[in-house]
């Protein structure tokens, strides 16, 4: 919506007018009315809620309000108003659709499917309709690294005895998922993954043998989160990550004391998880989640808490960032993970975000463990952003960069001294697409 | 002296009792041509004018200029003072069934639906078969698909009046919501004993039959 120069004469004029302090019922009754057919809904905003302040409260001048407040995108103000105005007329129609757009628009999600069972299934004329539907998503992507690069410019120059590292080349990411309205209150999230990463090992053994062989390491991944809201306010949303990680040994030979180094010969196939959940509080204009997952990764156990904050600001996602801190403890490991994300609206149909988290995510889980960093290098860093391109209320894509500063290992043993892991830095960025379809 | 003195005490208590009589008696009339004023006004359509008659011997303790305030305010759409006055008048005589009917007017006008339910709510708590109140209350669950609930009051009013047109109609097309074709039809055909050519009867009794 543009403003036009006659708008802000006449919101000024307008204000001189009110300052007179001079305005009956009919009054306020004449001109809300007027600015509503006139579609001046800053004009409406503005009178409206003072004539609401004087006592001149009733269905429709709330309804005439919490429209204006609509179509200027104040949804927090406009839910109050349709609020309100079923305190008046409980049952209306109008008022429940539209408290429903609010509630939606305004991402007070659990709060429209507690609506949505006071709306009549048979005249809904498509409210609500998407969440009686699955939602399908699908995302795929490569991840490039610099790995073998760095490595190569930093590895351990001095003559040693022995020297092997795991180096990450490029991978792909495949995710197919589906969230399924069970009823109102209850949802579940299942998805299932692959994920194949590409890798090389190198061993050198002085006077010996120098190795290098390419092999993958498959995962295949599934998630279960079924989502309960228990009241209007409060979900609670249990989640199971299941990890099946599968890796060859590169490495063959008929040497017994080669052997010995390089490990038993052929696949190794062990399972990690995430077991927890989350449970959130809405608030007209946040959210705050609290979760508590078990993390098993390879051989090591950890317990991550955590802690996050979504801000709208202006009630509505034109503008809204999210705030977390996690920290993760295990038997020889302990630390806290800072992630801080920025989105909005861009243009029309487009919005934006970008993200950062600071701190070691190796081993860690995100999004209710949706993500489970189970790599054994650490990623010390992380950034990225992604742009979300909305079709339609049903259909909508998204494309995600994300670059990883990772820590490399290379467990060297000098001549002259024991020996010990030495670290370098690389990189690793991805880039993914994906759909997310509503079926109707 | 002493007569003197009696003699004018008395005068004096005298001429009080007479100015107060003579106060009441202007105020009296004074109300009197408020009200007589406020109807010629009313009836010429000049809302404004047989308001400001009223106000002008506006005393916040008579329900009787409550109550008018609340209608004169209501005809000229101020629905926001004609809630006050009505709502004074109601506190002033809890039991009255008028002012409670005058109330539902402007909250029915400003789309104030629950208010509306909950004065009628009291008229029946008062006045359990009241026509008029039981009519409109199985008017708005009808109107909300309450079928039920307005089979409760439409039920009431057709068995104290059992031959009135707007109870059998009413209560026809509730028992046709509710999928009581045969109570329906009955009552379709009774309505239009009342009103031979009614054409909603007719509509009615047509739909059970196709």
């Amino acid at each position: 919506m543009s403003y036009k120069p006659g708008s802000v004469v006449f919101l000024i004029c307008l204000s001189f007018l009110l300052c007179g302090n001079t305005l009956a019922a009919a009054d306020y009754e004449k001109i809300t009315l007027r600015l509503y057919y006139e579609q001046k809904w800053d004009s409406l905003l503005m009178v409206g809620e003072e004539a609401i302040g004087k006592g001149y409260d009733y269905y429709y001048m709330r309804m005439r309000v919490g429209e204006a407040a609509m179509y200027r995108q104040r949804y927090v103000r406009a839910a109050r108003h349709f609020e309100k105005a079923l305190e008046f007329n409980r049952d209306d129609f109008a008022a429940l659709s539209l408290l429903y757009k609010s509630y939606r628009y305004s991402g007070r999600y659990t709060e429209a499917g507690w609506l949505l069972k006071k709306l009549p299934r048979g005249e809904d004329l498509g409210f609500g309709r998407s969440e009686y539907r699955p939602a399908v998503y699908l995302e795929t992507g490569p991840s490039f690294s610099n790995h073998v690069d760095q490595f190569e410019k930093y590895r351990q120059k001095d003559p040693g005895s022995y020297s092997e590292a795991y180096l990450n080349k490029n991978s792909q990411y495949y995710l197919a998922g589906s969230v399924i309205p069970l009823t109102h209150r209850m949802n579940v999230n299942v998805a299932a993954g692959l994920l194949n990463f590409n890798k090389n090992r190198r061993m050198d053994i002085a006077f010996v043998d120098s190795l290098s062989g390419d092999y993958s390491v498959l995962q295949y991944e599934a998630y279960l989160c079924p989502s309960f809201s228990i009241s209007k306010k409060i979900t609670i949303s249990p989640a199971w990550r299941w990890v099946n990680v599968n890796l060859e040994n590169p490495f063959t030979s008929t040497d017994s004391l080669i052997r010995r180094f390089i490990g038993p010969a052929g696949n190794t196939s062990y399972n990690d998880y995430a077991a927890g959940g989350e449970i959130s509080y809405t608030a007209p204009r946040w959210t705050f989640t609290a979760g508590v997952w078990k993390i098993r990764v390879d051989k090591s156990e950890l317990i991550q808490y955590s802690g996050e904050l979504f801000y709208k600001p202006f009630g509505n996602l034109n503008l809204y960032s999210q705030t977390a801190v996690h920290y993760k403890t295990g038997t020889d490991t302990a630390n806290y993970i800072f992630y801080q994300m920025v989105g909005g609206k861009l243009f029309s149909n487009l919005w934006g975000e970008a993200y950062v988290s600071v701190g070691n995510l190796a081993g860690s889980a995100e999004h209710n463990a949706q993500v489970h960093y189970n790599s054994f290098d650490n990623i010390n860093t992380r950034a990225g952003s992604r742009l979300i391109f909305s079709f339609s209320r049903y259909l909508s894509v998204f494309v995600r960069y994300q670059v990883l500063f990772r820590e490399g290992t290379e467990l060297f043993f000098p001549f002259d001294r024991p020996g010990e892991i030495f670290y370098y830095q690389y990189i690793n960025q991805s880039i993914t697409g994906g759909i997310k379809w509503n079926l109707h | 002296m002493e007569l003197a003195l009696r003699i004018f005490k008395t005068g004096m208590m005298a001429i009080f009792i007479v100015a107060a009589i003579n106060t009441k008696a202007q105020d009296s009339s004074s109300l009197s041509t408020a009200f007589s004023n406020s109807y010629t006004f009313e009836s010429k359509g000049e809302h404004s004018k047989a308001i400001e008659s009223l106000k002008k011997v506006y005393d916040e303790s008579s329900y009787e200029i409550n109550l008018r305030l609340g209608w004169l305010n209501y005809q000229l759409g101020l629905f926001s003072e004609s809630v006050a006055y009505y709502n004074k008048a109601i506190s002033l005589m809890p039991l009255s069934i008028e002012a409670r009917l005058g109330f539902v007017l402007p909250a029915s006008s400003q789309g104030n639906w629950e208010q509306v339910i909950t004065r009628y709510n009291e008229i029946l708590k008062l006045d359990p078969n009241h026509y008029t109140v039981n009519y409109r209350m199985g008017m708005i669950y009808y109107g909300r698909k309450d079928y039920q609930s307005a089979f409760r009051y439409f039920e009431r009013i057709a068995n104290f009046y059992p031959f009135d047109y707007d109870a059998l109609l009413m209560l026809g097309w509730t028992n046709f919501q509710l999928g009581k074709l045969r109570e329906a039809k009955v009552l379709f055909q009774k309505a239009l004993l009342n009103r031979p050519d009614d054409t909603s009867a007719k509509e009615g009794l047509s739909l059970i039959k196709s």
